[in-house]
């Protein structure tokens, strides 16, 4: 029979503490989960009740939580991920981070849900989940290994080939606060140094391998869905994000002025576009399709460089937003360079973005003499030098040498230390660094940007994807946004945060919007996985509450509308170019971001009111007053 | 004179040859919009238009030789 009527949950999770070697099996009850659904949700739920605004990122205290949602039990496309949170080294405040390939639905087959990390071990460990067996192992002969040789050593060490591995390299064993964690050479939770947060604990690897099945509540349904969702993902996508991965987009976003040139202070840059983007990207890295679990499209690109020697590599190439921050951003138009650095950030488990951001805001402070100390003045790197970003890499990678030791701790104390200047041409929300979207091309990611739960991210909200005809309609959003236009972008960014929010607690690929797939068709495998029966009204709702939840840990971190801001030269307007003479002005900035608390229903210093926690049933929060 | 016209995403569905690109005979002062009228694509649906790399306007008058390129709106992650 096509029924199971399960809920898409185990209602199990493990937490592992470090300190004391122990490991318990934790019950987590379905009333939980219909408040933050799982995921990026239920990751803020633990930090706010459980991780106290005094502990410090690297403190044992730190929570690290791995969590599904109820659509890694189902297999339906774009159902490949999972999410990490935890207090960002970065940042100071809420991260949370979504990793794709096939570990997130491989740990959803051992049996539980999530994972909550705390503690701090004494010596190099990893976790090991086979099932039942779930124990902590000696992890010292990987220690100080990169993220790919980590992968490869315990796949021989346990002589099995269908484990699937998260792990750090280097840059999370010596806490440089862009780490990230690599799956299986392939998928990367990227962003907000969560990789460190795993080094700080001593905590090499989690390494799954899993047989069961969690039921859903209609099979036959979620397998229809998903095959109808599938086919149509795939017949759209076909020419584009599966034939080029995301390189494919890399010439219209430069066109339309969303990439960063130099460092976000160029308006132009065609010709090197045209030389990193498809279809050149695809021919001169020889670039091939790698999908992640269960997924018609198949974005990501596995790519091969022979020659020359010094750029030589095979494995996971480039996306969009690296070809931006090392591509555009450093005026850098040698794509097999940027496929070595690449390469290296994910050797060494980094951020690209982050790295990408580093090496261009460098890039200016030599050109404005800031780098002028003896120590590095020789290193002089200018716009356009790609055998000086790999250099780069190398350093903060390890952490290493002057930039390895100015970058560690991320864009604030680096900036901070070369001085007032410096500080103000950073360009970072909250420190997280700004990733390859321009707010000046797509002025609805001015507000996003600026109250975004991690800091400057483009995903948790993508509002700049209603520009182009993908529209949120059962959330209001019915027709094209101009893209120029700063009124009424504070609603437009609530709601794709609000959708943004949901993705990462069911936990959801967005590129499944690329495919026309529409609010309608992913609760309707919400409901066929949970059995929950929610209306749109309650689905939409639940991002609102899980996006708040959210901010209320910010809130706890000391997060006010003094942060809620972007950096001066997103109020620049370009030269030439398709956005010329526009850009959000500070004026309207303040005025849409009046009309957002609003909307959110939060004070005008960006507090959730007490009739807006009352709402979402979160009233604890200010009972303690 | 010749023109080059580039049809990018999913503008290729206007575009008479199968990779995207085509060669047009055109009398000299015609405009950008003109092209694209004659061709039957819809104004909104290019919002983006470079020759030879430099972004124009659809007033633009084409020149012998120009490589005019057309875009929609894209985005990536």
């Amino acid at each position: 029979m096509g029924m199971n009527k399960g809920n898409g949950y185990w209602g199990k999770e493990l937490r592992v503490d470090l300190t004391k070697g122990e490991i318990i099996k934790k019950d987590i009850p379905e009333s939980l989960m219909k408040k933050v659904i799982g995921g990026a949700g239920y990751g803020a739920e633990v930090m706010l009740y459980e991780v106290p605004v005094e502990v410090k990122p690297y403190d044992p205290e730190n929570k690290l939580i791995f969590a599904t949602g109820p659509f890694q039990s189902g297999n339906s496309t774009g159902s490949a991920k999972f999410s990490v949170v935890s207090k960002s080294p970065l940042t100071g405040i809420y991260a949370d981070s979504a990793g794709g390939g096939k570990w997130g639905v491989g740990f959803k087959k051992t049996g539980y849900d999530s994972i909550v990390f705390e503690g701090k071990s004494d010596k190099p460990v990893y976790l090991w989940i086979n099932d039942d067996e779930v124990e902590l192992r000696d992890a010292s002969q990987f220690w100080g290994l990169d993220t790919y040789e980590t992968t490869d050593a315990l796949k021989e060490e346990l002589d099995d080939k269908k484990i699937s591995v998260a792990c750090i390299g280097q840059a999370g064993e010596r806490k440089v606060a862009i780490a990230s964690i690599v799956m299986d050479k392939h998928s990367f939770v990227g962003r907000c140094g969560l990789g460190a947060i795993m080094g700080s604990k001593m905590l090499k690897a989690i390494v799954v391998k899993g047989t069961k099945t969690c039921s859903v509540y209609d099979k036959e349904k979620l397998q229809e869905l998903s095959r109808k969702i599938g086919k149509a993902v795939y017949e759209a996508q076909k020419e584009e994000l599966r034939m080029h991965g995301t390189a494919a987009v890399v010439v219209g976003t430069e066109a339309a002025g969303d990439m960063p040139i130099k460092y976000w202070s160029g308006d132009v840059w065609p010709e090197g576009a045209e030389k990193i983007g498809a279809p050149n990207y695809t021919d001169v890295l020889q670039a091939k399709s790698w999908s992640c679990s269960n997924c018609t499209i198949g974005c990501h690109r596995t790519v091969n460089v022979e020659e020359p020697d010094k750029y030589k590599l095979k494995g996971a190439g480039p996306e969009y937003e690296t070809l931006g921050m090392l591509g555009g951003n450093l005026l850098i138009d040698d794509v097999k360079a940027i496929a070595k650095g690449n390469e290296l950030c994910n050797r060494y488990g980094m951020d690209t973005i982050s790295a990408g951001a580093f090496v261009g805001f460098t890039m200016e402070c030599f050109e404005k003499g800031l780098m002028n100390t003896s120590e590095i003045e020789e290193f002089s790197i200018t716009w356009g030098d790609k055998d000086k970003m790999i250099e780069m890499m190398h350093m903060i990678g390890n952490r290493e040498g002057y930039f390895g030791n100015l970058f560690c701790d991320g864009i604030i104390p680096a900036a901070k230390k070369l001085g007032e200047e410096a500080e103000k041409f950073a360009m970072h929300v909250k420190g997280l660094d700004i990733p390859a979207h321009d707010p000046r091309a797509y002025h609805s990611l001015a507000i996003n940007y600026a109250t975004g739960s991690r800091g400057g991210c483009h995903e948790r909200g993508n509002p700049q994807v209603a520009s182009m005809g993908v529209l949120l309609k059962d959330a209001g959003i019915t027709e094209d946004v101009d893209r120029f236009e700063m009124k009424n972008s504070s609603f437009v960014a609530a709601k794709y945060q609000d959708y943004g929010v949901l993705t990462n607690c069911l936990v959801h690929c967005k590129f499944m919007l690329f495919g026309g797939m529409n609010l309608q068709e992913l609760l309707d495998i919400f409901n066929a996985t949970t059995g929950w029966e929610w209306s749109m009204e309650e689905f939409l709702e639940a991002g609102e509450r899980i996006f708040t939840l959210q901010r209320m840990v910010n809130v706890k971190y000391g997060i006010t509308r003094t942060d809620d801001k972007l950096p001066d030269r997103m109020f620049e307007a370009a030269k030439e170019g398709s956005r010329a003479g526009k850009a959000p002005t500070k004026n309207l900035f303040e005025k849409e971001l009046d009309n957002y608390y609003l909307i959110r229903g939060w004070d005008n210093k960006g507090v959730p009111t007490r009739e807006t926690l009352k709402r979402f049933e979160m009233q604890l929060l200010f009972e303690g007053e | 004179m010749v023109v080059t016209v580039k049809f990018y995403y999913k503008l290729k569905k206007y575009c008479q040859s199968e990779d995207g690109e085509i060669l047009l005979n055109v009398k000299k002062g015609t405009t950008i919009k003109e092209i694209l009228e004659h061709q039957k694509i819809p104004l909104k649906e290019v919002p983006i238009i470079s020759v030879n790399s430099k972004i124009v306007t659809i007033e633009e008058e084409v020149k012998d030789g120009d490589i005019l390129k057309l875009f929609p709106i894209v985005s990536g992650g």
